[in-house]
C-alpha cells in the first residue's frame, strides 16, 4: 500500500483506550469530541452531555479495511468515530469503488441510518478505527426529549452534505492539483477543529489508493499530483505524517473556501 | 503480486514512481496507464494548448510498454491566430 510520503508508514499511535462495554466515565471522555463538534453549531447542556454519554451501548475497533457497516443492510445503530478514519463508500460492479467521504473522530458516518432504514452505500475502516455505537432507539429518545440537541445532530447531517458538494465541485470542475490541494486543506481545518493538528502537521492514516478513490483519480495521476504539491512545497509529508508549512498558499494553490466547513468563528476559521 | 512503476513525462518535467503500485496483471496496469494518461490530458486542456503527455509502465526488469496522447490544435481558417 502507498502511503502519502516517501517513506514508510509509521505505526499508529495506541490510544490506549478499552473495547467492548466501557465505563461510563470512559465514554464521557471519548464523546468530548462529538460534543466539540456540535458545539460549533450550539451549546450542549449538561442533561444532553450526559444522554449522549449514556446512549452509547458499545465501543468497537476494526482493523484498516474491515466492514463497519453493509452496503444494504439496515442498521440498528450509528456509527460515530472515537479514533481513526472511516470512509462511506460505494463499491461498482466492475470491482472498482468510489469513496463518498472520509469520516474522523468526532463524525457520525451514518446518522442518516437512523431516517433512511437501508444503506445506499457502506462504511469501511480506512485506518484502525474506534467506533461508538449509538442505538436507533436512543437517536429517537433524543429527538423526542431534545429538541436543541436534535437540531445540532440535524446540523451536522447538513455539514456531511456541504462536504458532499464540495467534493462533486471538486471532481467536477477542479483539476487534480486543486482537487488534492482542496482535500488537504479540509482535512487540516476538520482535524484542527477536533484537536487533531498539531502546529501545522497532522496524521493522515490514508494511502493514495484511498485518496484515489476519494477523489475519482487513478493512483498514478494522484502520485503524481502529490509529487508536484511536494515540490512546491505546499506538502510535506513523511509517511503518514503531513505537514502544510504554509496553509494559505495551499488555500491560494486549492480555490479553497472553508466557509462550506461551518468552522465556529466564521468563515475564515 | 508484480510491482509496476508509472513513470510520467509532459514537456516540462519527468515524474517518476519511486514506490510503484502492486496488480495483479499487466493489463491492469496498462488500464492504470491510459486513465492516467487521460486524467493528465483533461488537466492539461486546462493549462496549455498542445502537448504530448506519456506514461511509461516499467517493472523491476526495466520499460513494458508507454502509453501517450497527443493534443493537437490545427488552426483550419486564416481567421485563428497562429499562436493563441
Amino acid at each position: 500500500v502507498k502511503t502519502l510520503g516517501d517513506e514508510s508508514a509509521v505505526p499508529p499511535p495506541s490510544t490506549g483506550l478499552p473495547s467492548g462495554i466501557v465505563s461510563d466515565m470512559a465514554v464521557t471522555t471519548m464523546i468530548d469530541v462529538l460534543i466539540r463538534k456540535l458545539e460549533r453549531y450550539g451549546a450542549i447542556s449538561g442533561p444532553e452531555r450526559t444522554f449522549l454519554a449514556q446512549a452509547v451501548s458499545r465501543v468497537v475497533e476494526y482493523e484498516p479495511g474491515q466492514n463497519i457497516v453493509n452496503e444494504g443492510s439496515g442498521p440498528a445503530e450509528s456509527c460515530l468515530v472515537l479514533d481513526g478514519f472511516a470512509g462511506r463508500i460505494k463499491l461498482l460492479p466492475a470491482g472498482t469503488r468510489q469513496i463518498l467521504a472520509f469520516h474522523i473522530p468526532g463524525d457520525f458516518c451514518d446518522l442518516h441510518s437512523f431516517l433512511l432504514k437501508r444503506m445506499d452505500h457502506g462504511i469501511e475502516a480506512l485506518s484502525r478505527c474506534k467506533i461508538a455505537k449509538v442505538p436507533h432507539e436512543k437517536i429517537a429518545e433524543i429527538t423526542d426529549r431534545f429538541p436543541s440537541l436534535t437540531r445540532a445532530l440535524w446540523w451536522d447531517t447538513a455539514l456531511d452534505a456541504a462536504i458532499h458538494r464540495e467534493w462533486m465541485v471538486g471532481m467536477g470542475r477542479r483539476s487534480a492539483y486543486e482537487q488534492i490541494a482542496h482535500l488537504l486543506c479540509e482535512m487540516l481545518l476538520r482535524l484542527r477543529a477536533v484537536g487533531l493538528v498539531q502546529d501545522d502537521s497532522f496524521d493522515l492514516p490514508l494511502s493514495q489508493e484511498h485518496l484515489g478513490d476519494a477523489s475519482g483519480l487513478s493512483v498514478v495521476h494522484v502520485n503524481r499530483t502529490l509529487q508536484a504539491l511536494r515540490r512546491g512545497n505546499l506538502v510535506i509529508s513523511n509517511g503518514r505524517r503531513i505537514t502544510i508549512p504554509d496553509l494559505q498558499a495551499l488555500k491560494e494553490a486549492a480555490d479553497f473556501d472553508p466557509a462550506y466547513l461551518q468552522m465556529k468563528g466564521g468563515p475564515e476559521s | 503480486m508484480p510491482r509496476y512503476y508509472f513513470v510520467f513525462h509532459d514537456a516540462e518535467s519527468v515524474t517518476i514512481d519511486e514506490t510503484g503500485e502492486e496488480l495483479p496483471t499487466i493489463e491492469r496496469a496498462r488500464k492504470e496507464a491510459l486513465r492516467a494518461v487521460g486524467e493528465a490530458a483533461r488537466d492539461f486542456s486546462r493549462q496549455r494548448g498542445a502537448g504530448v503527455l506519456a506514461v511509461e509502465v516499467r517493472d523491476d526488469s526495466g520499460p513494458i510498454l508507454r502509453v501517450s496522447a497527443t493534443i493537437e490544435i490545427t488552426a483550419l481558417s486564416k481567421s485563428f491566430p497562429e499562436e493563441a
